[in-house]
């Protein structure tokens, strides 16, 4: 593949921006954990409105501009690619399903919290590795990827 | 962390006067009839009360669209040719609210403009204020028990939406002036055209009118906000924006738009001059205009 120095020193910046969103987002996420606790619904739902907005406006940014950017450079990620997009649908439905316990204050929300937690984190790792990866000039083996497990 | 609450609204415009006094007028408005602002709620104390009494009140309406048509529009670039006005019409508010929400949730995500909610409320109270728009969007779909898929909006209006958010405050007055001018417009074509299309099912159509009016209202006094924080030349360059540019991203995001007016009816609406004065006095007492675009 014919080196692009433009497109991978674009992906440096979309690796520090991608990186700098998904930091703003745990800090919702864990806003929503405490307001959770607190027992106050009004609080959970506050917070949780502001994840899932910054959440959505985030898949979006990804979705639209920065993938499309990784797989011009990077066209065997495709795979993992469409994964991390599929990923972002599935949280879609995993939202909806915590909004609905968090307005109820139902048992289930703690547990659809605590997953939803851990999903985020996995899958906000992998795709900070893949931009991480996607900056590294290719070996004398042509070959700059490493683990490729989409969450 | 923002504050939790604002203070007292102190001598402000009288409930009659709905025009100039610039910010500190338009503050005054804010506080005296909005109430306690809380960023960590993403609430408004007035507001919150009036939303409870809408919730209880909730009207299903008789007209009931097809889920799988509704669904499968929003992810398509333009709406297919079989749709009535009224499918139309709700395509159009969901692609609206897409929009808004993309904006709100951009904001979030880049968390401008926090610091200066202390000193400057005005702007968390439109930031709020953009919050409860989406929950006023959603709410008019919901009377049609429809699903609300996440779609963004597209390349040219999502370009135009980042703007808005990551252009420092006063650079980016102008662009967004222009897009809350272009809202006005909108929101009002699209109250009118609810309001008859949904004429033979009164408590929908009532409710259609009321949450259009709360957005309206809303979007009027943003517009005398930035008004009176641009100067003449800023203000100017508000109105070219508004007349030759964004009216056009907003309304190739959302083709169901041309498709219910018309393109040459929304061409003439939208590039005539707008006057924000006027727009205030016909919502007299809950619209407040710092200033004259």
């Amino acid at each position: 593949m014919r080196e692009q120095p433009g497109l991978r020193k674009r992906m440096e910046l979309e690796a520090r921006r991608i990186s700098s969103q998904h930091r703003q987002l745990d800090a919702f996420f864990a806003a929503v954990v405490r307001a959770a606790r607190s027992g106050v619904p009004a609080d959970a739902q506050g917070a949780f409105l502001r994840f899932r907005d910054a959440l959505y406006a985030h898949f979006s940014l990804e979705e639209r501009t920065e993938f499309p950017a990784l797989r011009g450079l990077r066209p065997d990620l495709g795979v993992e690619l469409d994964a991390l997009v599929a990923a972002h649908a599935a949280f879609q439905g995993e939202l909806e399903r915590l909004r609905l316990s968090l307005a109820a204050s139902d048992g289930e929300a703690f547990r659809r919290l605590d997953a939803l937690g851990a999903r985020l984190a996995a899958h906000e790792e992998t795709e900070e590795r893949l931009f991480e990866q996607s900056t590294r000039r290719p070996g004398p083996d042509g070959s700059t990827t490493t683990d490729r497990r989409p969450a | 962390m923002m504050m939790a609450s604002t203070g007292s609204a102190g001598p402000g415009p009288s409930p009659r006067v709905h025009f100039g006094g610039g910010v500190a007028a338009y503050r005054a408005f804010l506080l005296r009839t909005e109430g306690a602002a809380d960023p960590v709620r993403l609430r408004l104390a007035r507001r919150e009360a009036y939303f409870e009494e809408l919730e209880a009140e909730r009207p299903r309406a008789r007209y009931r669209p097809d889920r799988d048509v509704f669904r499968r529009n929003m992810y398509r670039r333009r709406p297919e040719d079989s749709l009535d006005a009224r499918m139309l019409w709700l395509l159009a508010t969901a692609k609206m609210n897409q929009s808004e929400r993309f904006g709100v949730g951009l904001g979030e995500l880049y968390g401008r403009g926090q610091r200066h909610f202390e000193s400057q409320p005005e702007r968390l109270y439109v930031q709020l204020q953009e919050h409860y728009h989406t929950r006023i969007l959603a709410d008019v779909i919901s009377m049609f028990e429809l699903p609300f898929p996440i779609v963004p909006p597209p390349l040219g209006l999502r370009t135009m939406i980042k703007l808005f958010v990551t252009l420092p405050h006063e650079w980016g007055l102008p662009l967004v002036g222009a897009g809350e001018i272009v809202g006005c417009v909108l929101f009002r074509l699209m109250r009118d055209r609810g309001v008859a299309l949904f004429a033979a099912d009164p408590p929908v159509a009532s409710r259609i009118r009321r949450l259009y009016d709360e957005i309206l209202a809303d979007e009027i006094g943003h517009v005398g906000f930035i008004a009176a924080k641009l100067p003449r030349a800023g203000r100017s360059l508000t109105r070219f924006l508004a007349r030759r540019v964004v009216w056009r991203r907003v309304v190739r995001a959302t083709p169901e738009l041309e498709r219910l007016f018309g393109r040459a009816e929304l061409r003439g609406r939208l590039t005539q001059e707008f006057d924000v004065e006027r727009a205030a006095h016909e919502f007299a007492g809950r619209a407040y205009a710092a200033a004259s675009m």
